[in-house]
This record gives C-alpha cells, structure tokens and sequence, in this order.
C-alpha cells in the first residue's frame, strides 16, 4: 500500500514536468477590446479559471487584453470548446463590467459527455485608469494589481492575491496567499487559509486571517484578528490591537497604543510609545521599552519585562516573572512562580505563592507577599512591608520602615536609615536576627519562647525582664522596635 | 450618528448597516458624496449581477453547518469508553505511513506546490499527464485517509481548544479539497487546480501529523 503512495507520488512529480506549453491538442486565441471612462466610472471583472492582472495606467481608457487557453481531446475539440468562452463586456453609466462565460456555465452536464477531457483557463491582462475604482473577482487562480490607485476590491477563492501600489482596498481571499505592497489609503485583508504579508500602508489596516500567519510591516493604526499562525506586526504609526491563538505575537515599534490578546502562545513587543495592555495563556511573554502603562495578564507562561516608563501591573499564573528598569509603582503577582525585580522606581508590590522573591532597588515602598518562598530584598527606599510562611526573610538596605511577618522561616533585616524607623518583625521556628544603626533611638520589645535573646547595643530595660521577654529602650526611644518570635532566638546587632 | 466626508471610504469598504444609513443621510446634502455613493452602490449592484453562482458558492455556510452538526453529536459509548483508556494511540500502521508520507511525499509535493510559477508556466498538464496525476491523488488521499482515521478518534471529542482548532481547520481543508477535485473533474488539465489541490493534500497531511504528533 505505502509503496504504491511512493509510486503515485512519483508520478506526481514527473507528470506534472511533462506538461508542455503548447501540444497539438490545445488552442489559444486572444481577446483584445478598449474601452473609455469618464468621471468617477470604474472596471469589475468577474473571471473564474486563469489568472488576472490590473494594473494602472495614464488616460481614460481600459484596455483588456484576456488569452483563452484551451486543451481537449483533440484540436477540433479544443476550438469547440474555445468558441465557446466568450468575454462579455458591458459598459454603463457606472463603468465597464467584463466577465468571462464558460460553456458549461450552461447545460453543463450534457455537455460535459461532449467536452470530456477539455481543459481552460482564461488569463487577463488589464490596463485601467490610475483612479478608476476597481472590483475584481476570481476563484481558480492568481490575482495580481499594480499602480491602481482608486478603491478596490480583490477577491479570490484558491489562489494568491497581490497588490501594489494601491490606494484604498478591501483584499478577500479563501485559500491563498495576499501580499500587499505599498497602499494610500484605509485597507481590509480578510484570508481564510493562507499568509497575509503587508507592507506599507499609509492607512489604517484591518486584517482578519482565520488559519495562516500574518506580516504586516510600516503600517498605519493596525487591528489583526488571526487564529493557528504567527502574527508579526512591525513599525506601526498609530495603535494595534491583536488577537491571535496558537501563534506567536510579535510586536515591535508601535507609536501609539499596543492591545494584544493570545492564547496558547508567545507573546513579545517592543518599543511601544503607548500603553501596552498584554494577554495571552501557556506562552511566555516578553515587553521591552513601553513608554506608557503596562498591563500584562498570562495565564501558565513567564513573564519577561524590561524599560517600563509607565505604571506597570503584571500577573501571571505557574509563571516566573522577571521585571528590570520599572519606571513607575509596579504590581507584580504570580500564583506559582519566582520573581525577579531589579530596579524599581516607584512602589512595589510583589506576591506569589509558591515561589522565592529576589527585589533589588526599589525607589519607594515595598509591599512583598509570599506563602512557599523566601523573599530577599534590598536597596528600598521606602518602607518595606514583607511576609511569608515557609521561606526566610532577608532584607538589606531598607530606607523606611521595616514590617516583616514570618511563620516559619528566619529573619534577617538590615535597617539602612540614618535616624530610626519603626520595625516590627514577627516568626517561629527559626532565629531572627534584626541590624539597627548604632544612633538609633527604640523603644524595644522582644519575645520568644524556647529561645534567648541578645543585644549588641546597650539597652535600658524595665517591666518583665527573663530570658526570653525583653522590654526597653535604645537611646531616646523614638522608633518602635517590635520583635516576636516563637521556638527561635532573637538577636540585636548594630548595622555596619 | 453623524457622519462627514471624512468618514466616507471606510464606509463605502467596510461600514456597518447604521453607518450607511448615516452616511446616506450626509450624502442627500452633500454632492460629492452623493456621487460616490451613488457610484459605489450602482457598481456593487452591477457585480452582483453578473457574478455568477456555482455548485458550491457557500462555502463558508457549509462549513459552519457542518460543524454545528459536529457539535451536536454526542460521542459513541464506544468511543468515550476507549478515551476512558486512553486508547487512542498510534497503531504501527499510522506510524508506518507518517514515515512513509514524511520521507516521500512531503519533498515531492514541496517540489510541485511550491515551485514558482513564472509568468509562462505551462497552464495545462498534458492529457496523458493528467491520468497519471489522478492516480497518485487517490493513492495520495488514501494513505492521509488513514492518518486521517486515527486522528479522529481525538477529534471527534476533542477536549483541549487546540484539538478544537484543529478539527475546524481539517474541515476547511477538507471542503477545499471537495470543491477543488469537483472543478478538477471539470476541467481536468488546468494547472492551478492540480496545484491547489496538492497543496491543501499537503496541509491536510501536515495538520494530520500535528494532531497525531500532539497525542504523543
């Protein structure tokens, strides 16, 4: 069976070498006719098998120039068969109408018996004026405009479709590829089965692609509705939204604003002047260099975003999320992954759940909530509000107040204000160790169970005094410096 | 709504029915509009009138047909009892013509799908050219036939989106490939035909194997 699939393949191949340009058996005549239009009259031309050409031409006149091709059983038959097409061209007050009309448009399946075996196919090339509005339709073949500047519309059923030089245009294709070159004005792509390449349109552009991939480069305000192919959308002067699925989004240099919706894929943009609003499910997603806000939803995919001018909110799901160069107060939540900070300016806030935290350099406060996870913090500017139930707790070089709940994990904070915060650090299970500046003034009190506590900065102490209750204070006693432990000690040292 | 000449090509391409409306409101005061909706309007009617319908102009309508018809059936017991067990595997035979189609036929078609056609390219096979085609199209069909049974037993209830997507798009390709053998039947030698066909055999193959591959 498969050896017959590799026999028939074979054929396949060699049989469609052999065809020939003109055997004995096939006719070729040529059909020539010129007509005039005036004002705002335009050409439609409906052709079914064979190939069209429009392109644009100086004048009034529309030239159509269509070669009917035919190969029968014999000659005799071919010519039957050939006498029979006939381009039917009619002019009204609206413009010219051509149209090819095949034999078996009529009675077909008796005449079928007759024209058994006979082939045809009908090729036009076409001159109309620049502006005239244009309406072409075909099904079995390519389509091909050039320098037609006026509306049109292109359709096609199975074969390509390519435009350039247009003006505005409304391109529709079933299963073939559309390439559009060079388009003033507004243009629509609608392709069911087939890539869509687009390249500069000084309009807005809308295109719609069912199962094949989109390009679509130096466009105006773009929307792009694809589905089952990669998407790639490159230097647009305006805002692009997008919605895809089981295809890669890719989105670079958009002036305006940026809106995208995938799922089951990747999504990565680029240098957005706008907002960038993001979403996709199981694919990564990657956003650099966005000059306004930023809003990232993915659902089981990582999360990668670099130079965020604007306010930025990312979430994620089973996601790691790696932030660097936030501009603006950020929210980064993740449900099962690590995050990854450097370089916030602005407030922070960060949560997981079943992940560790590494946040460097936040210009404001930090707010980090985490369930299964260590989190490390350091260069906080602001006041740092952090916990966890599983993890340890390291923060260094916290400006303002320091807030830290653990329940079973150390503690390891490192106070890097000059004058006094307040610090309020609460475990269990583990030792908790909490560095202070030397001139800081605290009014301290320390409890644990089942652990000691020490101080490296002398402290004047009074009430309870035990091994493991402490209550005093630190110099003048400004700042609260609240330390609760449970199972674990508790240690005071001076910051260096 | 309120529309201007502004607003006037991108209705006249692709407005909704409201903004026609609009847009015939602005154009009774406003000649320039007027003409060019009075122009675009006389050229659609003209089309359509000489647009011709053939045995299979609703494509699209027969798809979603069909596919609601998908929707409504409700899988065989049989059926849920081997997804039960997840029997649904590859059998030797499905791998031995996965091998098969991947080695031979995808470098074959490739040559002939995706050779350029140059302005001149022959438009006919010759007769003799074309029986030999026809046959290595049945003998082509069947063996995706088989790729295409096994699959779908995954597509028939597909319980993830992409199997979802996947079942949509063979049957996208599977009324092109209706419609183009049906014009192929007619006109037997045109060149185009026997291109397209191959390529949408080829995609179908491909998407085949994706749906299988998806399994492993």
């Amino acid at each position: 069976m498969y050896a017959l699939v590799a026999g028939a393949v074979f054929l396949l191949v060699t049989s469609a070498a052999r065809a020939e340009r003109n055997p004995e058996d096939q006719i070729e005549r040529t059909f020539e006719k010129t007509v005039t239009l005036t004002g705002s009259q335009g050409l439609s031309l409906d052709n079914r098998f064979g190939s069209v050409h429009v392109s644009g031409g100086s004048g009034h006149e529309v030239k159509i120039n269509a070669i009917i091709r035919v190969q029968g059983k014999s000659k005799a038959d071919a010519q039957e068969f050939s006498d029979k097409i006939q381009i039917d061209v009619q002019q009204t007050g609206d413009g010219a109408h051509v149209r090819t009309i095949y034999p078996d448009d009529h009675a077909k399946y008796v005449l079928r018996i007759q024209w058994k075996k006979t082939s045809y196919s009908v090729d036009y090339n076409v001159t109309v004026p620049v502006d005239a509005p244009l309406w072409v339709r075909n099904d079995f073949g390519n389509v091909e405009t050039s320098g037609v500047h006026g509306w049109a519309r292109i359709e096609n059923g199975h074969g390509t479709i390519d435009v350039k030089d247009a003006g505005q245009t409304k391109i529709t294709n079933s299963f073939g590829k559309i390439e559009l070159n060079n388009a003033n004005g507004n243009c629509v792509i609608v392709n069911n089965n087939g890539a869509v390449e687009i390249t500069n349109v000084r309009g807005t552009l809308d295109v719609k692609n069912r199962f094949g991939s989109i390009i679509a480069t130096q466009v105006g305000a773009t929307t792009i509705s694809g589905g089952n192919g990669t998407v790639e959308l490159t230097n647009v002067s305006g805002s692009a939204t997008v919605t895809n699925s089981f295809g890669n989004v890719t989105a670079r240099t958009i002036s305006g604003n940026l809106t995208v919706h995938n799922s089951n894929a990747k999504v990565e943009a680029s240098d957005i002047t706008g907002n960038a609003q993001l979403a996709t499910t199981f694919g990564e997603m990657d956003v650099e260099r966005v000059a306004g806000s930023l809003e990232v939803e993915d659902n089981n995919g990582q999360v990668n975003a670099r130079e965020i001018h604007g306010p930025a909110t990312i979430k994620t799901s089973f996601g790691r999320i790696l932030a660097t160069n936030l501009y603006k107060a950020s929210n980064l939540i993740t449900g099962n992954g690590n995050i990854d900070v450097n370089n916030v300016e602005g407030d922070l806030f960060a949560k997981t759940s079943f992940g560790s935290m590494d946040i460097r350099t936040v210009r404001g406060n930090l707010t980090a909530q985490d369930s299964n996870g260590a989190i490390t913090a350091s260069g906080v500017t602001g006041d740092a509000g952090v916990g966890t139930s599983f993890g340890g707790i390291s923060l260094s070089g916290i400006g303002g107040k320091i807030r830290v709940d653990n329940q079973n994990g150390a503690i390891e904070v490192t106070s890097s204000s000059e004058t006094c915060k307040d610090i309020s650090l609460k475990t269990s299970f583990s030792h908790l160790i909490v560095r202070i500046p030397p001139n800081g003034g605290y009014k301290v009190s320390a409890r644990t169970s089942f652990g000691k506590i020490s101080s490296e900065l002398p402290i004047t102490s009074m009430g309870t005094i035990g091994s493991d209750v402490l209550n005093g204070t630190i110099g003048n006693g400004t700042c609260i410096l609240d330390l609760a432990n449970s199972n674990g000690s508790i240690e005071i040292a001076k910051s260096r | 709504m309120n529309v201007t000449c502004i607003d006037r090509e991108r209705i006249l391409m692709d407005g909704s029915a409201e903004e026609w409306s609009a847009l015939e409101v602005h154009a009774a005061a406003c000649a320039e509009c007027s003409e060019e909706v009075r122009t675009w309007k006389s050229m659609s009617a003209a089309a359509s009138e000489l647009r011709q319908e053939w045995e299979t102009p609703y494509l699209w309508l027969k798809i979603e047909h069909k596919l609601a018809e998908q929707m409504k059936e409700k899988p065989s017991r049989m059926r849920a009892w081997l997804n039960s067990f997840g029997i649904t595997g590859f059998h030797w035979q499905t791998v031995a013509a996965l091998a098969l189609l991947i080695a031979v036929s995808g470098t074959a078609t490739w040559m002939v799908v995706h050779r350029r056609v140059e302005p001149g390219s022959p438009v006919f096979l010759k007769n003799s050219a074309v029986n030999d085609v026809e046959r290595a199209e049945e003998a082509y069909q069947k063996a995706i036939d088989k790729l295409d049974a096994q699959a779908q037993l995954q597509l028939k209830d597909p319980t993830t989106p992409l199997m979802a997507s996947y079942r949509e798009k063979l049957l996208v390709l599977d009324n092109a490939i209706a419609e183009l053998r049906e014009e192929a039947g007619q006109n037997p030698a045109n060149a185009h035909l026997r291109r397209q066909l191959l390529a949408m055999y080829q995609e179908k193959q491909e998407t085949l194997q994706e749906v299988l591959g998806t399994k492993r």
